[in-house]
């Protein structure tokens, strides 16, 4: 490679970490081996090498896939969803999200969300109800739509959704803010207006801290991750000997086609860097993945899961 | 010409309902015309309401007209996106326009314009010559500006707002009111850890963090860790916010450099202060070292820190910065028809009562306050009120020097003939301030008549001056409070006693002689000085 082509393409690395700057994360995902059971992972990777796991929670997701008809979202590479999160069984949030898909040679995700749907409201019958309802609605019942009435209130809420996206296309919703900004002549007011829902379902996530201790920390020069208060997870708090590096979480997904029933079952382990020089983080997450993938025979994988779905919809 | 109707009509329907003598936190009557593009066809326009909402909240606008665009943070955000829902909900039902709307609306114009005013001023953080200037020529003719026909007396209130509120009792409680508001935590002896270095402002200051790593502290050194405290905790028990700065001597602020970024150390702090500042900060350290077990187990919280340099100080402020309030920009004296608001007018005779110099919009900010509950209250502050208790200025080498006990003068306010004449220079005259009329300063005359011995007393203590310095700053106090109270012909039913012959004697040594500090009191304790009336060639402020 010439030198003006390599500052081309520093250049345009560089633009690129500034355009996408508000949200980005360095994450390796990796496919599960078919033989291997979760409580079995959870066991083995506790302690590998001088990485160690603390599993900290169970999360459930429920999430409700958007694109148009012709899934131009997905041809281009992105995955717009509602999302509800149920922490430990008690805290549910809501939020709605853009990402992009994560290549051989891009391992940072963009991720543009609308963090918070709680105060949106959707017009039903002259009354405004909150949006949130909806989708518990959908969330509750699309795993057993098991009588007509069912189906109809499913349908209905659907078309609700429908509706405040085609309500919000021009609104400052972040995720439409982002895909304007991206090509606002492809995702003009009638692109957005036309998203649908496309694809529902739900996974059950083991969440861990990923870490090191003071030794290993002292003996390879690294520093300690520290950062405010409030994005320091309490185990950190409470263990001032342990270097916080990921976060991993062991994802067990169930997905159904709104278009044909159809159902897909995906199974991956993602690791996300939060140390607090990311240099340094992406230099731990190799070795990391040196040791996924030599020891227990896992292997990287880069499609969302919106990806991956679509992909096996297409060719079944 | 339709569209002249439905702002006339709206107008009108408003103006009822406004003259019933409601109060609105941030709407005046005389701003509905500036806010007619918001309405169409007598409900909210929904393209205009877009339109700012996502300037406003869309990170990928960064610049507009090639200006860049200041941070908009997370909470501000929220709350911008909150304002502008409910907005929406009024525009699809198509409700007529009625005051709470327009109140909404005329929020989102504040919040847009500060956030414009905050990006323009990012554009050019330092004053440029021609305003260096302009500051000269406003301090000069101060003098005569502020004199004031006396006209019939006119009973005047100002209503709650974002700019004000009336404190009935206990005003001396209201700035740890405000600062509980805030969830502003000090702690007799504070530890922070340093973040980062300032480049802004004259006096030498660092960004901290709190031990709790939320919030942060604004580290300063020099003439305004005294004379800030007590201003700002004046302007709180009038009914103003205000920042929240706080005095710590005697080494019980402890600075920790966590190794986490490019200053490990006293000796590299103390450099890079100089490089920027031109400032020596070693006369105020007072202690430095590295921290270790045995001060773990006095502060089981330095557990983190084992092994990190620090530093303490003979004498140091800081000021909070709490992770609940998000700052803006100015709170707009001079747009959206605040001129006319009395609260604003009226401040002119507060800053002359502290003696304030720097009364530049730049000194105010608006801020979202988070309520902790996914809230935000918006608040007007009146920020950096330490250029006061005794300011001294050259305006050949563009330099001042504050906290100067003896160039605060005994009287702020004389009545001569039929005029009022206020004694405090100030280097900006806001719009407000220009229009200001003897009733509006009669206004807040009142609320300084209302300023008990108690809450004077209190304001001058937390500044932490020394014992001589302190009683000389009240009585000065208590004095001018008496010179306002006896322009404005007004009854003092609790009038504080002074004495302008005030002498204090110290270990036989005479320090305070017939009201004038006569040495350079406890030299290695107060680096500063509280004599010399050289400045650090500030340069007005940068």
């Amino acid at each position: 490679m010439d030198i003006k082509r390599t500052l081309i393409v520093c250049l345009s690395l560089l633009f690129f970490m500034q355009f996408f700057g508000q949200g980005l994360e360095t994450q390796k995902k990796f496919a599960l081996p078919e033989n291997i059971t979760f409580e079995d992972f959870i066991v083995v990777t506790k302690n590998q090498e001088h990485f160690n796991s603390f599993y900290h929670s169970s999360y459930l997701y429920f999430d409700l896939y958007i694109d148009t008809d012709e899934k131009d979202l997905y041809e281009m590479g992105y995955s717009l969803r509602f999302r509800k999160r149920i922490f430990n069984d008690s805290i549910t949030n809501y939020t709605f999200q853009l990402k992009d898909e994560m290549t051989l040679v891009k391992e940072i995700r963009m991720e543009i969300e609308e963090k918070e749907l709680d105060f949106y409201n959707i017009k039903q019958n002259n009354k405004w109800i909150p949006l949130t309802h909806a989708l518990d609605t959908i969330f509750n019942l699309y795993s057993k739509l098991s009588n007509k009435k069912d189906s109809i209130s499913f349908h209905k809420n659907l078309s609700l959704i429908k509706e405040w996206i085609k309500v919000k296309s021009s609104g400052a919703i972040a995720p439409f803010q982002r895909l304007r900004y991206i090509d606002s002549l492809t995702f003009n007011d009638n692109k957005i207006k036309s998203f649908v829902p496309v694809l529902i379902g739900n996974s059950i996530r083991k969440r861990a801290h990923i870490y090191i201790d003071s030794t290993y920390t002292v003996n390879e020069k690294l520093k300690f991750n520290r950062r405010i208060k409030a994005n320091t997870p309490l185990f950190f708090q409470e263990n001032l000997n342990f270097n916080w590096l990921f976060e991993s979480s062991l994802d067990y997904s169930t997905f159904v086609y709104l278009k044909n029933n159809e159902t897909i079952i995906i199974k991956e382990y993602e690791v996300e860097n939060k140390f607090i020089n990311p240099e340094k983080g992406r230099d731990l997450l190799k070795k990391y993945e040196k040791i996924m993938t030599g020891n227990l025979g896992m292997y990287i994988k880069y499609d969302s899961k919106y990806k991956q779905s679509i992909q096996y919809f297409n060719s079944n | 010409m339709l569209r002249h109707l439905t702002l006339l009509l709206c107008t009108m329907i408003c103006c009822v309902s406004l003259s019933q003598e409601k109060s609105f936190s941030f709407l005046l009557k005389d701003q509905i015309p500036l806010i007619s593009n918001y309405i169409e066809d007598t409900s909210v326009s929904i393209n205009t309401l877009r339109k700012v909402t996502d300037l406003l909240t869309n990170r990928d606008i960064t610049h507009v007209n090639g200006i860049r665009v200041a941070k908009r943070r997370k909470a501000f955000i929220r709350h911008i996106k909150h304002l502008s829902e409910k907005l929406e909900e009024n525009a699809l039902d198509e409700i007529k326009i009625n005051d709470t709307i327009l109140n909404l609306i005329i929020e989102l114009e504040y919040l847009k314009q500060s956030i414009i005013e905050k990006s323009k001023n990012n554009l050019a953080p330092f004053p440029t010559k021609k305003q260096k200037v302009e500051m000269s020529k406003n301090t000069i003719r101060s003098k005569k500006l502020m004199q004031y026909s006396i006209l019939p007396t006119q009973e005047k209130n100002a209503n709650n707002s974002v700019y004000w509120k009336q404190i009935n009792e206990k005003k001396h409680k209201e700035f740890k009111k405000l600062s509980k508001l805030k969830d502003i935590k000090t702690k007799k002896e504070m530890v922070v850890i340093f973040k980062k270095l300032s480049y802004t402002g004259s006096a030498p200051k660092i960004r901290t963090y709190d031990l709790n790593l939320d919030d942060e502290w604004s580290l300063k050194w020099g003439d305004e860790v005294h004379t800030d405290i007590a201003a700002s905790r004046i302007f709180a028990a009038v009914g103003y916010d205000v920042d929240h700065p706080y005095c710590y001597k005697n080494g019980k602020l402890m600075l920790i450099f966590d190794g986490t970024t490019s200053i490990n150390n006293w000796e590299q702090l103390k450099d890079s202060i100089y490089h920027i500042y031109n400032i020596n900060l070693e006369p105020f350290m007072l202690k430095k070292g590295v921290i270790d077990q045995q001060m773990v187990l006095a502060n089981n919280n330095l557990s983190y820190y084992i092994g990190d340099e620090y530093v303490t100080f003979i004498k140091c402020g800081i000021e909070a910065r709490p992770d609940r309030v998000k700052r803006l920009g100015t709170f707009l004296p001079n747009k959206l028809y605040n001129y006319k608001r009395l609260e604003l007018r009226g401040a002119l005779l507060l800053h002359a009562f502290v003696g304030n110099w720097d009364t530049r919009k730049e000194n105010t900010l608006l801020t979202t306050v988070h309520d902790g509950n996914y809230n935000y209250n918006v608040s007007a502050v009146f920020s950096d009120l330490g250029t006061s208790f005794g300011v001294s200025f050259s305006f050949i080498a563009a330099d001042f020097k504050v906290g100067l006990v003896n160039d605060f003068s005994w009287e702020v306010v004389v009545k001569k003939k039929n005029k009022i004449c206020i004694k405090n220079p100030i280097n900006e005259f806001s719009n407000s301030y220009l229009n200001a009329d003897y009733n509006d300063l009669r206004w807040m005359a009142k609320k300084i008549l209302a300023l008990d011995s108690l809450t004077l007393r209190k304001c001058v203590s937390k500044a932490k001056w020394p014992y001589p310095i302190e009683e000389l700053y009240f009585n000065k106090l208590a004095s001018r409070r008496a010179s306002i109270i006896k322009s404005f012909g007004l009854d003092d039913p609790n009038p504080i006693s002074y004495d302008r012959n005030l002498t204090i004697i110290k270990n036989g040594r005479t320090i305070i002689k017939k009201g004038k500090l006569i040495v350079d009191y406890k030299k290695n304790d107060n680096p500063e000085s509280f004599k010399k009336k050289k400045g650090r060639n500030r340069n007005y402020g940068y």
